[in-house]
């Protein structure tokens, strides 16, 4: 379209370009031909002044063919002409008379009819009868010249020419040729030559003329025809060149607006086109979006205050129809019918001071149901506009109210329950501890690996408890740690922290390096007023800080009274087991004695009732004897060992065991002199112990007494009796150098009740089972140390409790 | 020494003396062999063994006895390699203690364990299932 306008423009600049051109050459010409005109006035005037010349200075020929005058009458030509250079006359075609004579000599006695190149011109001037322009040719006096005859006929008869000679340089000034060439301009002068036929040009201009804008007019006196030649042929289209550009511009410009003119409501129809496709596939999305949304959508006129237009989702919210909602009033379906806030916000929202707001509100369904919202609302009209009506985007947060509700609920909950707890609670920020561990490298390891490591390592230890931070704690553990007040606690939190026992500190870090999310251990602590207390650390990650130990809840719940009671409970079970076992031992041992002896009685009986002889009779009733001796002796052994062993409430008195030692020697004086053996007391005096003295005394006798029974025989018996204290208790020991016992062949049954370990007649096996049970009941046990034939070292731990 | 050697290893000498009695009643020429401690009694066995004599073919054994008990005699003896079969092993315990016969009950190379007082019938079913 814009290419055919250009098209158009073109051709129109063309034929407007062409036309000017055209007007321009015709002025061009018409202004030549104008110039021509003058030019040709001019050489007329010349010519015509040359005719009257002549025809003046054939008055100096008189009717009988006499010159008359010709000087003076000449003279006064040239002076009236000053364009004739020359007049001459011919008489006869011989040229006589010349004025000025001088410099023309050599034309003088010239015949024309005899001379090759003037005799044609002349034989036409006579024929023509007229004033006749011949060249302008070569003069023979020089020079260049225009020569007109008149043939004078004097009777009817020829008599020769009268003549002018015109320089031709005369005739160019005169007649205005010479400024042409200025103007740019040339002129040229062409005549066809009478002899040749042939055209000679007279002037330096151009020759070749044919293709050439040029003028002629014919001159008839001289048969010469005047040339104007435009010496620059393009002057014309140069001219036209401005307008030429000025049109291509305009046709390249109107063709560029044309295009855009076109272009731009073409792409407009384009961009409409899109814009409607879009806009309606906008509008279907916007619709679908508006039907299918999760969120309530609803349009409301903003006066009336009724839903213009509802979507499925707040349908379902309020438990309606839509076209139940839609003309329905708004106020239906609030439960808080004079919701100032919201009113007033609706008002700004009016008056333009909001663009938009949103608040929450309580809706009633259709069914009575409470429905708490998330209202957006928005205006549907411009700023400036009247208010119509206003979009509200509703969303149901009753689910999400209930659970912050129980959020809000379990947290403070947990706050109070952390709080007052009472178990002493912390929250810890192990996040320190954790990068100080990993900065050391040994996460990678195995645990047992990393528990070797943080043993050779105890300044990582103290490092990491002091990257330990506390977050809070609850009364419970400032109560714990005796400090007085929650602020005191957490500003000596670290230094408490390191009371805690290392085994205890690195099985927790062992923990974080496993990345492990919980650890429970039992340590001593030791609290601000320096008491060290027993207590159960259970620590477990908050959930969702497994990865940055930021936040551990430890609980340090004090276990000092558990485990006392504990330790109490353990040792009252040991003692238990301990008297049980006693008691078991002792069952066995009464029902063994004694039943060795009644089944003795039995035998005998039995025997007695078939017996042959009296004296057969009188020994079984020996044996008789001896049974009720033995049993007497067992029943009195057993009555010994339960009178210690039913002893509950032993008195003690605070004894000097040295004295009681030197009392137990002199008890045995006559003893030790008979076996000749040395007993050293070496308990320093004033050695006291709180005990039973019965059992006191019983205990150094059977040692010592044992001591000096077993003795070897090769040697002198050396009884060594000492105390040494050992774990804050008093220890007694009694060492001999006696036979000593083989323990690994009797260790076991040592103490045990009828066990000896010789074949001697006085090894009852009673003495060391009666120390024991005196050593016991009082808290304590006995312990011996012995080698074949060396010795034997008897150590009593007294009051171990 | 013939095959009806008994050996009654006892520390009660009024269960010893009123046991041959009542076993020379039974059978009149019984060799009867009495050691009041295990210790004495392994120390005979030792001796036969070496000599290359008969063992006795019954042995009364006690459990407790003071310096080395039944239990210990027979783990002493079990050392010493002595042909079992020839050699009936009885204990004959006062103890009416459960541990006492179950442990008697596991040791293969008792025959039974009898609880005093011994009635003459079992020491003759004793001695007739050796003779």
């Amino acid at each position: 379209m814009s290419f055919l306008c250009f098209l158009v423009l073109v051709i129109i600049g063309f034929i407007i370009i062409r036309q000017e051109h055209i007007i321009a050459e015709e002025n061009e010409k018409l202004e030549m031909q104008k110039m021509l005109n003058v030019v040709e006035r001019n050489i007329e005037q010349i010519l015509q002044n040359s005719y009257v010349t002549t025809l003046s200075l054939s008055q100096a020929v008189d009717n009988n063919g006499q010159v008359h005058d010709f000087e003076s009458i000449a003279k006064q030509l040239l002076n009236k002409n000053k364009n004739i250079d020359v007049v001459q006359l011919v008489p006869d075609g011989v040229i006589k008379y010349i004025y000025p004579l001088e410099g023309n000599e050599a034309a003088l006695g010239l015949n024309l009819f005899t001379t090759a190149h003037t005799k044609h011109e002349a034989e036409q001037t006579i024929e023509r009868n007229d004033i006749y322009f011949a060249g302008p040719l070569e003069l023979v006096q020089g020079g260049r010249a225009v020569v007109g005859r008149l043939p004078i006929y004097k009777n009817d008869k020829f008599w020769g020419f009268s003549a002018v000679i015109v320089s031709f340089k005369n005739i160019l000034e005169n007649s205005g040729l010479s400024n042409f060439n200025i103007n740019g301009y040339s002129v040229q002068l062409s005549k066809i030559n009478p002899v040749t036929q042939k055209v000679d040009y007279f002037l330096d201009g151009p020759t070749n003329l044919e293709n050439s804008i040029k003028e002629t007019i014919k001159l008839s006196q001289g048969n010469w025809q005047l040339h104007l030649v435009k010496e620059k042929k393009y002057t014309i289209l140069k001219s036209l060149y401005p307008t030429i550009i000025l049109w291509a511009i305009f046709c390249v410009g109107s063709t560029i607006l044309l295009y855009y003119l076109i272009k731009h409501p073409s792409e407009l129809q384009k961009v409409i086109i899109n814009q409607d496709q879009l806009i309606s596939k906008n509008e279907i999305e916007l619709q679908a979006i508006f039907d299918n949304a999760a969120l309530g959508i609803a349009v409301v006129d903003i006066e009336k205050r009724i839903f213009i237009k509802a979507n499925h989702q707040l349908c379902k919210m309020l438990e309606c129809k839509l076209d139940y909602l839609e003309h329905n009033k708004v106020h239906n379906f609030v439960q808080d019918k004079d919701d100032q806030h919201f009113e007033n916000l609706l008002l700004k929202l009016k008056k333009g001071d909001l663009n938009k707001f949103s608040a929450t509100k309580k809706l009633i369904s259709k069914n009575n149901t409470i429905v708490w919202v998330n209202i957006a609302v928005s205006p549907m009209w411009h700023k400036g506009e009247k208010p119509t009506s206003y979009i509200s985007v509703i969303e149901d947060i009753t689910e999400k109210r209930r659970s912050s509700d129980l959020l809000k609920e379990s947290e403070s909950r947990f706050k109070s329950l952390f709080d007052d707890s009472t178990v002493p609670l912390t929250e810890e920020d192990f996040s320190e501890v954790k990068k100080e561990l990993e900065k050391a490298q040994i996460t990678h390891l195995p645990s047992t690996k990393i528990y070797r490591y943080l043993k050779a390592h105890p300044d990582l230890i103290a490092q990491c408890v002091c990257k330990t931070n506390i977050i809070a704690a609850n009364k419970e553990m400032v109560g714990l740690f005796e400090a007085t007040c929650k602020l005191e606690l957490i500003e000596h939190f670290k230094k408490l922290a390191t009371t805690k026992g290392p085994h205890f500190l690195i099985k927790l870090l062992v923990t974080i390096c496993k990345g492990e999310v919980s650890f429970s251990g039992e340590t001593e602590i030791e609290t601000l007023k320096g008491n060290k207390k027993e207590v159960l650390i259970k620590w477990y990650v908050v959930p969702g800080f497994e990865k940055s130990y930021k936040r551990v809840f430890v609980s340090t719940e004090d276990i000092t009274e558990r485990k006392n009671v504990v330790r109490e409970l353990k040792k009252s079970h040991n003692t238990l087991i301990e008297r049980n076992k006693r008691l078991l031992d002792f069952s066995y041992i009464i029902s063994h004695n004694l039943r060795s002896h009644t089944s003795n009685i039995q035998t005998i009986i039995t025997n007695l009732e078939y017996v042959e002889s009296q004296e057969e009779q009188n020994e079984l009733l020996d044996l008789l004897k001896n049974v009720s001796n033995s049993l007497d002796e067992t029943i009195h052994n057993l009555n010994e060992i339960t009178s210690i062993r039913t002893n509950v409430n032993i008195t003690t008195e605070l004894l000097d065991v040295h004295e009681y030692t030197e009392k137990t020697i002199s008890v045995l004086k006559s003893k030790i002199q008979k076996e000749g053996a040395i007993v050293i007391n070496k308990i320093k005096p004033e050695t006291r112990i709180l005990y039973n003295p019965a059992y006191l005394e019983s205990i150094l006798l059977n040692l010592i007494s044992n001591a000096l029974k077993y003795k070897h025989q090769d040697r002198t018996p050396e009884i060594t009796i000492y105390t040494e204290t050992f774990n804050g208790n008093l220890r007694l020991t009694v060492q001999d150098n006696g036979i000593g016992i083989d323990l690994k062949k009797h260790g076991d049954k040592i103490f045990g009740m009828y066990k000896t370990f010789t074949k001697r007649p006085d090894s009852k096996g009673i003495g060391l089972y009666i120390t024991k049970n005196q050593i016991e009941v009082m808290g304590g046990h006995i312990e011996v140390q012995s080698e074949v034939n060396v010795g034997s070292i008897f150590k009593v731990f007294f009051n171990e409790c | 020494m013939s095959a009806n050697t008994i050996c009654i290893i006892d520390d009660d000498k009024i269960y010893q003396s009123l046991t041959k009695k009542i076993l020379l009643k039974l059978v009149p020429d019984i060799q009867i062999l009495q050691f009041l401690d295990g210790s004495d009694a392994l120390e005979y066995f030792k001796e036969c063994l070496a000599s290359k004599e008969n063992l006795p073919s019954v042995v009364l054994l006690d459990i407790n006895m003071p310096y080395m008990d039944g239990w210990d005699f027979l783990s002493n003896l079990e050392t010493i390699s002595i042909d079992f079969t020839k050699v009936n092993i009885h204990v004959v315990s006062s103890s009416i203690a459960l541990q006492d016969m179950e442990k008697a009950k596991s040791n293969a190379h008792i025959i039974s364990y009898i609880t005093k007082p011994v009635k003459p019938e079992i020491l003759k079913n004793i001695m007739e299932y050796v003779v």
